[in-house]
């Protein structure tokens, strides 16, 4: 099988992001200051921590452009070390290897945030190819939240249909569709994700896409898009779309359909 | 009392000795010497006293009195004066029934005493039911009549015995009672009581194994429940002697019968179990009776009925939460509505707007939303929701506005409204019509611009007393440090503010965070940040109670919304939710001021009346009472009959639809028979047997045929072979040296008299 990379090129995202940029200014710089803005904070730790530059600002990004929602332009990077991590009850940790060990400290600032109500996002940045992101990620998530361990998601949850309705979760790659979480009464609070989410959202200065998404191609960015996406609104609305108001309305709207 | 006197005299110096005998030798010649002129036998007489009373002195003289040491033995015997002796029972089926205190005063005779005595053993004899006594008729037992103590606090009896047990030498406790004294829980603390009293307790017990009773065991009902739904009451009925035998279970409410079951019980001594469906369309408290018809041969009709007490509350609370643009508050704030089951969350959040659907026209069968039914929630349904919570909601746009005066009106009919700020809401100023903005504290047609900085929070004295934010303060009444906010809308009061009861709970940066608004029935909260969020999510979160600020702050604001009973301003409660009849009902009242903290010199009229009575049916007590500085005003209320009583305040001069001043509580008023709930005595005959066995004592099961022995076990008298002695002293005393000179003054006056001095 054989994968020809994507080349650049101008297409719909491109022209919605310049169509946007002319019709609303501003929506790409920082948000006006008496704006409700989120933040997306990523965690910076000994290691390769960022494999995937940019990809964070690119999330926050589409988020703005595509919801009401109105994360800041330049998502902050924060540390274990002191309590910038309790910023934002959203925490983005991206790796292509394993992880630094934790002391004491560390890992007690990590369990306060889950038990607070944060999520913790882990985007595996060798898309499935290699296990020591994946493998030091499980042994945080049994330090973390003892006696419990990722889990396949069920692609029923609520995750995948927070703002559009996707069948599963893809990236750079899409090796591994299923998302692995650790779930408190149905509520996400760490999910591993395995396709390389942020190497399928991250450009360059040019606004082109630093990583060809394999084996979709332009049509599997968007998907991955779409995910992160979801992943945003889900973080910010929780079940909102599981009430069975949403539930009855979207049921109705498709037998009429 | 046997006393033993003894004289003994002490040494005293040989000069002394000497003066006395040369006196007395005087004495003698003189007597001699007058006897021809008569008046020696009178003066003899005083001369041989006055020497004595010397002599006394001289020899130093002392009494010593002496009793000897008590050799009978005393027994402590304590008879059980309960209810539960005079229930019916016998050896057999076939046996008649005997009252088990009739059982008792047939065994325990003056015989039984006599033979005691002769035995040497005195009798202290003793009562107990729920206070300990002392027998004081002539008869051997208290069973003349029969007995009607309503419990039988043996642990309390024996603990009160230790205290005699050390002061009055006795030896030894004889219980007589059928074992029905105590819950399986306090046999062990009845066991090392006994034990800790260091004498034996020998047990009599007056049961017998075989009944016939049907009663109400158990009756498992829920203490709170949702108007309209129905909630399971599961009955267990107990039975002995009937076996095979099917009864009928009623459920009441007043003397209304709501549902009837049939149970045949078990004959193993197991339990017959019957389920009640019942579900309320009011809210309030509500009192059931459930009953057994049980035969006319049973044993006590006394436990045949239990009531109970349901809080029916409103079903499940309707909350509409609608947020403008998601973020960490809104995320917190659904986080913490979803958690509480009785919450029904309905919830709106707007996800995009016309821009982003022009920058992303995806197909709507690609993406998750659904149109905002504007009509539906605001105009239609709004009515259903005991709260609408408007989140950084640009509420002027949406096609909403044109419902406001529809919101406005609701708020005004006793519906909750909560604004939260940023942005989109508060902080975008023009969007509210006239009628909206006259509900809110706020002035919402005014620009309350929203500001990204940090704020300190700072509670208002109206905000330390404020159901919604009292809870915040620790227990030195001191708001913890609750770390910055990041935004805040910088509102400013509303011209009317002061007309809708406007409260300033929190303030920060100089301007107010928190209010609390009263327009019309209605309540509203206003929250002027979108930063609230922080207060449930940090490092060093300050918890009040095991709760974070964040979950306090909301919990207490919904209550106060929704009226909880805990945030209403006129409150009445009992000290305890059931009595025994006789005992007083302490009622006691709070008022709060429109700043909830108490409110002094409030004028309360009360009544109680029988929770299911008819309306007109006259009160059985009214009061009336005025509130004192904390705010709290007490009663006592006696002579209430047995069954469920309402207890109904209101502040003096509000009518009676007033349901604002108005507050009511239920409460249980018990027959005396609890003590007779269960009537087999198998267990409490091995209680008994248990206890005697513990102590060294003996055990006598009357049920069971046996005699009364001659004697029962008992201590070892420590006090054997002491006895009581005291000695006094005579020689010292001053009147003896008045009387030896007044003898001797008497006997010279005579002398003189006869001529001779």
């Amino acid at each position: 099988m054989a994968f020809a990379p994507t080349a650049p090129r101008f297409g719909r995202r491109a022209f919605l992001r310049a169509a946007s940029a002319v019709a609303a200014p501003g929506a790409f710089g920082t948000p006006p200051s008496s704006v409700v803005t989120l933040d997306l904070p990523q965690l910076r730790y000994e290691g390769n921590w960022n494999p995937r530059p940019g990809a964070v600002v690119e999330l926050a990004r589409e988020v703005r452009l595509r919801t009401r929602l109105e994360p800041v332009a330049r998502p902050s990077v924060v540390t274990l070390d002191g309590n910038d991590v309790f910023r934002s009850p959203f925490l983005y940790v991206a790796g292509d290897g394993p992880l630094p060990p934790l002391d004491a400290a560390r890992l007690g600032r990590l369990r306060t945030f889950a038990a607070l109500g944060g999520i913790l996002v882990f985007d595996e940045a060798d898309g499935g190819t290699d296990r020591a992101f994946r493998d030091a990620v499980a042994d945080l998530v049994a330090r973390i939240f003892p006696g419990r361990s990722l889990a396949p998601l069920s692609s029923e949850h609520v995750l995948f249909r927070s703002f559009y309705i996707l069948r599963g979760m893809v990236g750079r790659t899409a090796a591994d569709r299923t998302v692995h979480a650790v779930l408190d009464g149905g509520r996400i609070q760490a999910m591993l994700l395995r396709n390389d989410l942020g190497g399928a959202l991250a450009r360059d200065e040019n606004g082109l896409a630093r990583h060809p998404c394999i084996p979709g191609g332009p049509a599997q960015r968007e998907q991955a898009t779409r995910f992160g996406v979801n992943l945003v609104l889900y973080a910010t609305c929780l079940d909102y779309k599981a009430d069975r108001a949403h539930v009855e309305t979207l049921l109705r709207a498709r037998r009429w359909r | 009392m046997h006393l033993g006197l003894a004289f003994t005299f002490g040494e005293s110096s040989p000069w002394v000795q000497g003066a006395l005998l040369a006196a007395t030798v005087l004495s003698v010649y003189g007597l001699w010497r007058d006897r021809r002129h008569g008046a020696v036998a009178g003066s003899a007489m005083l001369r041989i006293a006055t020497l004595l009373v010397l002599a006394g002195i001289v020899t130093r003289v002392q009494v010593t009195m002496e009793r000897p040491p008590d050799r009978r033995a005393r027994l402590a015997v304590l008879f059980d004066t309960s209810a539960s002796m005079t229930l019916p029972d016998a050896p057999d089926a076939g046996d008649p029934l005997r009252p088990r205190y009739e059982r008792v005063r047939a065994t325990w005779t003056a015989e039984t005493v006599r033979a005691l005595s002769r035995a040497g053993i005195d009798l202290e004899v003793l009562t107990f039911d729920e206070e300990l006594g002392r027998h004081t008729g002539d008869a051997p037992t208290p069973y003349a009549t029969a007995p009607d103590g309503s419990g039988s606090d043996l642990l309390g009896a024996l603990s009160a015995m230790r205290d005699r047990v050390a002061a009055s030498h006795i030896g030894g406790i004889v219980v007589v009672s059928d074992g029905r004294v105590a819950g399986e829980d306090a046999a062990a603390a009845l066991v090392d009581t006994a034990r800790t009293l260091g004498v034996p307790v020998s047990t009599v017990a007056a049961g017998a194994p075989y009944a016939r009773d049907v009663w109400i065991a158990s009756v498992r009902a829920p203490p709170f429940a949702f108007a309209e739904n129905v909630v399971d009451i599961d009955v267990d009925v107990a039975a002995l002697g009937y076996p095979g035998r099917a009864f009928e279970v009623r459920l009441y409410q007043g003397d209304e019968i709501l549902e009837r079951r049939t149970v045949v019980p078990p004959t193993d001594g197991g339990y017959g179990r019957v389920r009640f469906d019942v579900a309320s369309d009011r809210v309030g408290s509500f009192a059931y009776t459930v009953e057994v018809e049980g035969p006319a041969d049973q044993a006590t009709r006394a436990n045949d009925r239990r009531t109970f007490v349901i809080e029916v509350l409103r079903d499940k609370v309707r909350i509409l939460h609608v947020a403008g643009r998601p973020d960490w508050d809104v995320r917190a704030l659904r986080l913490l509505l979803r958690r509480d089951p009785n919450v029904e969350l309905l919830s709106y959040y707007i996800l995009r707007d016309l821009d982003d659907i022009l920058r992303d026209p995806t197909p709507a069968d690609e993406l998750s939303l659904i149109p905002f039914p504007t009509d539906e929630l605001f105009s239609e349904e709004l009515g259903s929701f005991d709260l609408v919570v408007l989140q950084n909601f640009d509420y002027g746009r949406h096609q909403v506005g044109r419902y406001l005066p529809d919101i406005a009106r609701y708020v005004e009919e006793g519906g909750g409204l909560v604004l939260i700020g940023g942005d989109l809401g508060l902080g975008q100023p023009g969007q509210a019509d006239a009628s909206f903005a006259k509900v809110l504290p706020v002035d919402v047609r005014r620009a309350a611009p929203f500001e990204r900085r940090s704020v300190e929070i700072r509670i208002t004295p109206e905000g330390r007393t404020h159901p919604v934010t009292a809870g915040l303060l620790d227990a030195s009444g001191t708001l913890p440090n609750l770390g910055p906010l990041t935004d805040r809308n910088r509102v400013r009061l509303a011209p009317h503010a002061a007309a809708i009861g406007t409260r300033v709970l929190l303030e920060g940066a100089g301007t107010p965070l928190l209010l609390t608004a009263e327009p019309g029935k209605g309540r509203v909260v206003v929250l002027a940040t979108a930063s609230a969020w922080r207060l449930g999510f940090g490092p060093d979160l300050a918890f009040v109670g095991g709760m974070r600020p964040y979950d306090v702050l909301w919990l207490g604001a919904i209550r106060w919304l929704l009226r909880d009973e805990a945030s209403d301003r006129l409150g009445v409660e009992t000290d305890r939710p059931r009595y025994d009849v006789g005992d007083p009902v302490r009622v006691m009242v709070t008022t709060l001021g429109p700043d909830y903290a108490p409110e002094a010199g409030v004028a309360v009229r009360g009544t109680v009346r029988r929770a299911h009575g008819a309306t007109d049916e006259a009160p059985e007590a009214t009061f009336e009472l005025t509130t004192g500085p904390s705010g709290t005003a007490r009663t006592e209320i006696g002579g209430l009959p047995v069954g469920a009583h309402v207890v109904e305040v209101q502040r003096d001069g509000t009518g009676a639809e007033d349901t604002e001043d108005t507050a009511r509580h239920v409460f249980l008023v018990d027959p005396p028979r609890r003590e007779l709930s269960d009537v087999d005595a198998r267990e409490g005959t091995r209680f008994l047997a248990a206890l005697a066995e513990a102590t060294g004592g003996a055990f006598v099961d009357l049920g069971a045929g046996d005699d009364l022995p001659r004697t029962f076990p008992l201590r070892p008298r420590r006090a054997e072979g002491r006895a009581a002695r005291r000695t006094v002293s005579l020689w010292d005393h001053p009147l003896l040296v008045l009387l030896a000179l007044g003898l001797a003054v008497a006997d010279v006056h005579l002398r003189r008299r006869r001529g001779l001095a």
